[in-house]
């Protein structure tokens, strides 16, 4: 109780604090604090003419048609600076190299971006672990050759494009028990924010077991019987990017129980080749659902009879 | 089928006149863009992913009203030569027409719409609209998530009333009559070859179940005043499911599980608001959020095929010592339970590239559904009536957790070739439900027992903080990083666990169109102390010996050291060719102190990825992983007492080995006329169980297990695409699906096992092949 107060404070005061230092609102970006900060020269009182981009760069011009980016307050020189010198160069007959973004450095590159788009959650992007990683925006955005339907990002879907560089994920979705990644049902940024610096995993969730209960809220509880490591961290049993056993689990029942579970009797029990299907001695802690065909509420149980969550 | 072929020949006429309002004809699609060091390689397309659909735009001058789209039908046939629930796991695949794709998008006096409707009248459609003007941003989405688990599962229940499964009164009074005389003539002929030919003929001619539930998500999300300095965000969620789950492991005991399907009828719904506000100084935050989730059902209720009337049992019924038990078991099912969170944060923009960012959240979670009873056995009256609710010591749980979460961050470039971000994120879960003490509960339905039983509100307290700083060399840029978390539990074996973990990692630009990036961790947790009783006790009124191994670690709270090792190249060698290549490797090892447990765990990874392509004309890619997991599981095997004997020991090193493939060529035969798109993709993986146990004690032997989650599923696609004209395009298409699974624990299980009776739901092998004409105009 003693933290309501406290949250309560820290809202209210920053709320006053928000009141106190309301200056004048942000900036729009310009091309001139983009020169500022990159070294550039600025750009010319008028903005290049796209149309007149378009002559040399055809797919580029429309491929930015319909964005967001058309609307931009200095057009292409925006993000590129030197567009008009690059221009003038070319009309002079001079081989003046273009104001490639692709050609910058990754913290240029994000620089770049960020000049407009450091809001909402791409404002924590710097000293995250992409950032650190020398990924930068284009490196999963495409600005003029975007091939999503969201996002403008350079592959039909975002897992397309996360698994450029997260390969092993890549596989691991395509186990037999997965969420549906691969048929498009899920996508990466459901649960991750490739943004964010500031949650673990890039976690959109305070905890890994608060993402979780996104879809599986009948999980939450609390419960009465509570299961500890369930309460703690449903990683502990689930691999979330695709398993070959069954519920996602990291390894097989009972097995995995038994990981933490070796107490007199049946727990302890070694359960093997025998006691498979068409074993010598079949037995029911070993095949279907083991543990799990007597302990079904293994996440938790409200019944008054359910201390071992077999109700 | 006439209603979908109505809507197909609906968006045609729509979609013909439309175009005449487009200023000029659609464009041809843009090019690949050419490589750079930072970018990626060319994505490999997936089988599952709808055929491209063309989504123009109409070129003109930027920033003017546009409007364009793409419709998309087909005829489809489908053969797939068995029932397995895994081919149409998590989609629909229909037959006949299919509107796979139809979008609509454009801006009108400053009015922004993208309509996209995926899947049209499928079993896993997907409609979604975004609206978008200066003031606001809405987006509303409505999709439909099948999730089969098994099909053509068998058994002796039939659902009465939703949530009740019953075995018809006169079976169970045949199956308990047959036991009962059985029993007269001699116990030890209760047995699995006598319970199997008792159930035999009637499970022949029992009820076929599919298992499969549907999520029906709908989502509405507003933005107001979106890129402004204050914009306020408000969203709401539903979420129906309904359906079987895969089978509940309901039982009656060691000797008598009866697997059914768990009843779903779930409802999920969250609001929230958040006020954002942008500075020049930096942002601020807040919001509101409400989260319930509402059960239909309380409980499932589910008939003993063995017993028509109630009686006290055995945990073993029905076997040589015991017939009785009870008539009907009721499980609860997960209870309603709602949260309450607030949240709020800040970001400051400092000299220097510096900004601190700051987030709190406090939540209450909150469940109090009433108890169903001890038991559904009137049998048991004694000490007290089970089957009574008016005998519990309290009517529900009054359960509640505090969550409360800040986190704390500062990054900083104060020179240009030196970073440093350290971060603080405190993570508490203040479990503070009541307690409550039971007098004792009933096994399986079957009989009471003595033990008194205390619930134990298990919570924690998880501290990390995060300290990096990087330098960039010019080509190189090499990073040092520190790395804590310190957990607290209560009721557990450990009070706090500590890890302490090193990192250094580097990107390498080895050439302009190059770079290597690579990090290691090295990390060990520690604990306090460990109690290996504490947390078994914690749920016993009155604790007598322990069972559990006193030497067993907990691989949660285990002392570990970890390492894990990444590394990553890629490359774009001219606009033609770019390559990556990777390695991954996470290794834990547990110190168990000579003791129990899960004693490492590794899983390793490599792999490459290629893409050329060497003109507008065709393109190849191609991707190989092989990956390597392994767990080593130390085990004993003890009887009714602790065993201390080592002789009783047994180890279980569970390996996996998978192997991916993909590779896919997309090629222009005719320029904007005909081309051609095959991809294929397979991936296999060997499991195997090495069980291991020294001669002399109790098991004394063990036999491995080959067939251990083995799986193989290829996938074969191709589309031949010819542009009839400008805007109407044709295609033929087809695509074959093979996979298998072996496993020696959950296939063919069959209907009657020893004490079970299970559903042997068909998830297994399949193969499919889909073959399909499409035509898609777009504008």
């Amino acid at each position: 109780m003693s933290r309501i107060p406290l949250l309560v404070a820290a809202l209210v005061g920053g709320g006053l604090a928000l009141v106190v230092a309301s200056s004048e609102p942000r900036a729009l970006a310009s091309g001139e604090a983009l020169a500022a900060a990159s070294g550039e020269a600025p750009p010319a009182a008028e903005p290049v003419n796209p149309e007149d981009c378009r002559t040399c760069h055809e797919p580029a011009v429309a491929g930015i048609q319909h964005t967001a980016h058309a609307g931009v307050a200095q057009r292409c020189e925006s993000c590129h600076l030197g567009a008009a010198a690059h221009m003038q160069g070319q009309m002079d007959g001079k081989d003046t190299p273009g104001p490639s973004v692709r050609k910058l450095k990754a913290k240029d590159v994000t620089a770049t971006c960020l000049t407009c788009h450091d809001t909402g959650r791409q404002a924590h992007f710097t000293g995250g672990v992409h950032d650190r990683r020398g990924v930068s925006c284009i490196s999963c955005h495409s600005v003029h050759a975007f091939k999503s339907d969201r996002a403008q990002l350079k592959g039909a879907r975002d897992a397309d494009t996360c698994f450029t560089c997260h390969q092993a994920i890549r596989a691991k979705t395509l186990r037999t028990s997965h969420h549906p990644v691969r048929e498009g049902r899920l996508d990466c940024a459901v649960c991750h924010d490739p943004h964010d610096s500031t949650h673990p995993k890039m976690i959109t969730a305070e905890y890994v077991n608060e993402k979780c209960y996104e879809c599986h809220t009948e999980k939450r509880g609390p419960f009465l019987w509570e299961h500890a490591p369930v309460r703690e961290n449903c990683m502990l049993c689930h691999d979330p990017h695709g398993s070959n056993h069954d519920k996602l689990l990291v390894s097989k029942q009972p097995y995995l129980c038994q990981r933490c579970h070796l107490n007199t009797r049946h727990p302890g029990s070694l359960y093997d080749s025998r006691n498979a299907v068409g074993g010598t001695s079949v037995s029911n802690r070993a095949i279907e659902h083991g543990c799990k065909n007597c302990h079904q509420n293994v996440h938790g149980s409200n019944s008054p009879s359910g201390p071992y969550l077999g109700r | 089928m006439r209603s979908t072929l109505r809507f197909a020949v609906a968006t045609f006429v729509l979609a013909v006149p439309l175009p005449a309002l487009a200023q000029t004809p659609a464009a041809s699609p843009s090019p690949k863009p050419a490589a750079s060091p930072s970018a990626a390689p060319a994505p490999a397309p997936t089988a599952e992913l709808a055929p491209s659909h063309a989504t123009s735009t109409a070129p003109g001058p930027l920033g003017e009203d546009f409007q364009g789209g793409s419709a998309e039908a087909t005829v489809q046939g489908l053969d797939v030569d068995t029932v397995s629930s895994k081919f149409l796991e998590y989609r629909d695949v229909p037959t006949g027409v299919a509107v796979p794709n139809v979008r609509a998008f454009g801006e009108k006096d400053r009015f922004r719409y993208d309509l996209l409707a995926e899947g049209v009248r499928q079993a896993d459609e997907h409609y979604r609209g975004l609206l978008g003007h200066e003031g606001f941003r809405l987006g509303l989405d409505f999709r439909r998530i099948p999730h089969r688990f098994g099909n053509e599962g068998r058994t002796l229940l039939a659902p009465t009333s939703e949530g009740v499964l019953e075995v018809s009164d006169t079976l169970q009074r045949a199956f308990q009559g047959a036991l009962e005389q059985q029993f007269a003539k001699d116990p030890n002929g209760i047995n699995f070859t006598f319970l199997s030919g008792l159930v035999a003929p009637s499970l022949a001619a029992g009820n076929v179940v599919d298992l499969a539930l549907e999520r029906q998500r709908s989502r509405v999300d507003l933005e107001l005043l979106p890129g402004r300095d204050f914009s306020l965000h408000v969203n709401y969620f539903h979420e129906r499911r309904t359906g079987d789950r895969a089978a509940a492991g309901t039982s009656f005991g060691f000797g008598n599980v009866v697997e059914t399907p768990e009843p779903v009828h779930y409802l999920t719904q969250d609001v929230s608001a958040v006020g954002s506000l942008e500075r020049k100084w930096g942002s601020a935050r807040a919001g509101l959020g409400y989260n319930r989730f509402d059960d239909r059902l309380q409980s499932e209720t589910w008939d003993n095929p063995f017993r028509a009337v109630d009686s006290l049992g055995s945990s073993s019924s029905p076997n040589s010592s015991s017939i009785g038990g009870p008539t009907q078991g009721r499980m609860a099912l997960p209870p309603d339970n709602e949260a309450f969170r607030g949240f709020g944060g800040a970001t400051f923009r400092l000299p220097g590239h510096t900004r601190i960012m700051a987030d709190l959240s406090l939540a209450r979670w909150r469940q109090n559904d009433t108890f169903i009873p001890y038991s559904t056995n009137t049998a048991i009256t004694s000490p007290l009536n089970a089957s009574n609710p008016a005998t519990l010591p309290t009517s529900s749980l009054d359960g509640r957790i505090g969550v409360f979460s800040q986190s704390y961050t500062l990054t900083s470039r104060p020179r240009l070739p030196l970073q440093f971000t350290a971060r603080y994120r405190d993570y508490d879960v203040n479990n503070d439900t009541p307690r409550i003490s039971f007098p004792g509960y009933v096994q399986f339905d079957e009989t009471w027992q003595t033990t008194g039983r205390i619930s134990v509100p298990y919570g924690y307290h998880s501290r990390r903080f995060d300290a990096t700083g990087a330098y960039d060399f010019d080509r190189l840029n090499l990073e040092l990083g520190y790395h804590y978390n310190g957990f607290d539990r209560t009721f557990r074996e450990t009070g706090k666990t500590t890890e302490n973990t090193v990192s250094v990692a580097a990107n390498l630009r080895l050439a302009e169109w190059s770079s290597l990036r690579g990090s290691y961790e090295r990390g060990s947790r520690g604990f306090d102390h460990y109690d290996f009783a504490h947390s078994e006790e914690a749920s016993f009124v009155s604790p007598g010996t322990p069972t559990n191994q006193p030497i067993l670690r907990r691989y949660d709270q285990a002392a570990r050291d970890l390492d894990r090792v990444t590394a990553l190249v890629q490359g774009s060698p001219g606009d033609k060719f770019s390559f990556s290549a990777f390695y991954r490797l996470d290794n834990e090892d547990y110190d168990l102190e000579s003791g129990l447990g899960l004693s490492s765990a590794h899983y390793s990874a490599l792999g490459a990825d290629l893409d050329y392509t060497p003109s507008t004309r065709w393109s190849l890619f191609g991707y190989y992983s092989h990956e390597n997991g392994e767990g080593f599981l130390l085990g004993r095997q003890s009887g009714s007492s602790i065993s201390v004997n080592s002789a009783d020991d047994w180890t279980s090193r569970i390996t996996d080995k998978t192997d991916t493939f993909g590779a896919g060529a997309n090629l222009q035969l005719v320029p904007d006329r005909w081309a051609l798109n095959l991809s294929a993709r397979y991936q296999n993986t060997d499991g195997f169980n090495d069980l291991f146990s020294p001669p002399g004690g109790s098991p004394d032997v063990a036999f491995p297990i080959s067939d251990f989650d083995d799986t193989r599923l290829v996938t074969l696609t191709g589309e031949l695409r010819y542009a009839v004209s400008h805007g109407w395009r044709l295609a033929l298409g087809t695509w074959w699906e093979d996979y298998r699974i072996r496993d020696s624990q959950t296939q063919n299980t069959g209907n009657y096992a020893p004490s079970s009776f299970l559903l042997n739901a068909n998830d297994g092998d399949y193969k499919a092949i889909v073959a399909y004409v499409g035509v898609t105009r777009s504008w």
